[in-house]
């Protein structure tokens, strides 16, 4: 049955997990793996049980998590934008692709200390920078996605006469759609390094403030207790996008 | 309007018109004309000529997504400025859109332009029957093969009723026996609709037995070098080819058409 069949990767992998971290925690016990090196995945329950039973904690995740996601989508619907309007401009397109190629070869989050003098301290210079880190790639990725769209296609949204936005909404976009998903994805990755790291930097709030501060204090349960928390966030939000992905995939019959 | 249903008032009129590609490379290739021809409203024009006469860049020209390099291209009397309303076209490679079911396909065009729920409906139905994907109405493109694929194309540019229909070799993805079919339903539909058809086929027998008249195309540049009258009558199908006369009519069109080909085989080799 093709259903059954289907379900034997994510089977593996969920087994694959359930062994790597079996193994830990029998190393744990046996004292292979000091306790003083890394706790046994047991006690990082424990310690992410703990963190998760504080309402302060939670509203640190969910503040972290709510600014991930916005930088996220203001990243990601910003580059399909910009990807959208340049790609038919070839000029404005061959002038910019030699940026858009080596943006990351600036390492972005070394503005953000200047953006705080910009904006001052709080939540906006970090989601601001995480938009940063994350929308040259959904950019990059728009361009390529549309380079990828067959020409027969997009004469024949022209023969249908579409306004250009109709052929943005029911073509471009549809016939992009797994790539820009991909990256979507991106984004959303780029946005948890962005606001995680910059919390960890220089900020009074959220989740990876609550590590730095656990840490400064050695308070090593509570830093595992967050971390195995983000772990399991980010991990989750990967798995909503691939099952969201799944879809068109299937339908390309790739 | 003549007994066969076509008219002497033209639809297409092609005068002198050339086209013109720069490669790559900055070369300058030159891939059709001069071309002269008259489509009579109302009739069945077929096209054949070898691979890479410019048959495809002439129908861009007349389907308004590329503008001619040198001469006139007139619809109705009109230069052909941007895709004209009324104008339908099936191309040669698969366009169907791979992220809509079957019938999706069929019906995009018709829900952007506005159509009326039920109409569309009955279009579509109408569309999946005669081009014999009823059953594959849920299925989405990757799930059909080329043959089918192609199908779902033409049924998408036939629902819009066009009354110019251009055709880029659209059966060749088929079995001989299906394309017989095509055919066939091809015929119905343009004696129902009254359209102007322009067919671009490699098939010989499919021009022979589809067409008022053919145009046989030179080697690139492709220029009109013969252009042939069948007299066929308007209500006629695929059993046209027991007649006596078609045989006669494959020699006239294969004849010039051998020597081009060769030719241009010729100058491919050197
Ligand atoms: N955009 C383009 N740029 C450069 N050359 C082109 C372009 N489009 C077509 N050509 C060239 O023009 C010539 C005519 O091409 P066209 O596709 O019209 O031929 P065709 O008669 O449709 O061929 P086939 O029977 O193989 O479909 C070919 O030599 C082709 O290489
Ligand atoms: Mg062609």
């Amino acid at each position: 049955m093709k259903t059954g069949l289907t379900a034997i990767p994510y089977a593996l992998r969920l087994l694959l997990i359930v062994v790597l971290v079996g193994l830990w925690q029998v190393f744990c016990s046996i004292g292979l793996l000091g306790t003083g090196i890394v706790p046994a995945p047991v006690t990082i329950w424990h310690d992410m049980c703990a963190v998760m039973g504080q309402s302060a904690s939670r509203a640190a995740l969910w503040l972290s998590l709510r600014d991930i996601l916005i930088a996220a989508l203001i990243a990601g619907a910003g580059g399909i934008a910009v990807g959208m309007i340049v790609h038919p401009i070839r000029l404005l397109r061959a002038a910019l692709e030699p940026y858009l190629a080596s943006y990351y070869a600036v390492p972005t989050f070394i503005f953000y200390p200047a953006l705080i003098t910009v904006t001052g301290s709080g939540r906006l210079p970090i989601i601001l920078i995480s938009i940063m880190l994350g929308i040259v790639a959904m950019i990059t990725t728009t361009l390529t996605a549309l380079d990828g769209v067959s020409r027969s296609i997009v004469r024949t949204a022209r023969v249908f006469g579409l306004t250009p936005l109709q052929n943005v909404m029911y073509v471009r976009i549809p016939a992009a759609a797994p790539m820009l998903l991909s990256g979507l994805r991106l984004c959303v990755s780029y946005a948890f390094i962005g606001v995680i790291a910059s919390e960890f930097i220089m900020s009074d709030a959220g989740v990876g403030y609550q590590i730095a501060y656990a840490y400064d204090n050695f308070d090593t349960d509570t830093m595992y207790g967050y971390i195995g928390c983000v772990v399991v966030l980010a991990a989750a939000t990967t798995l909503g996008f691939d099952m969201i992905a799944a879809e068109p995939v299937k339908r390309e019959g790739a | 309007m003549t007994e066969n249903g076509q008219t002497d008032v033209p639809c297409v009129e092609l005068r002198q018109v050339e086209q013109r590609f720069t490669t790559r490379k900055g070369g300058n290739v030159h891939a059709l004309g001069p071309l002269d021809l008259t489509l009579r409203r109302g009739e069945f024009l077929s096209i054949v000529g070898p691979s890479g006469c410019g048959k495809s860049t002439l129908l861009d020209i007349l389907s308004g997504l590329a503008r001619p390099a040198a001469g006139q291209a007139l619809l109705n009397g009109q230069p052909i400025r941007g895709v004209p309303d009324g104008v339908g076209i099936v191309f040669q490679e698969d366009a169907s859109f791979g992220w809509l079911t079957v019938e999706n396909n069929i019906a995009f065009g018709l829900k952007r332009r506005g159509l009326a729920r039920d109409d569309i409906a009955a279009r579509v139905e109408h569309a999946l029957d005669f081009m014999g994907l009823r059953r594959f109405r849920t299925s989405y493109p990757s799930q059909l093969s080329g043959g089918m694929r192609q199908r779902v194309c033409i049924a998408r540019t036939l629902v819009m009723r066009p009354s110019l229909i251009l055709l880029d070799e659209p059966f060749g993805a088929l079995d001989q026996q299906t394309r017989l079919l095509m055919g066939d339903e091809l015929l119905r539909l343009w004696r129902e609709t009254n359209a102007t058809i322009l067919l671009i086929t490699h098939s010989l027998d499919e021009a022979v037995m589809l067409s008022d008249r053919i145009g046989v195309m030179s080697a690139r540049p492709g220029r009109l070098i013969k252009l042939v009258e069948t007299g066929w009558p308007r209500e006629r199908d695929s059993t046209v080819v027991s007649s006596p006369h078609y045989g006669d009519l494959l020699s006239e069109i294969w004849a010039p058409l051998r020597a081009e080909s060769n030719h241009h085989m010729a100058a491919n080799n050197a």
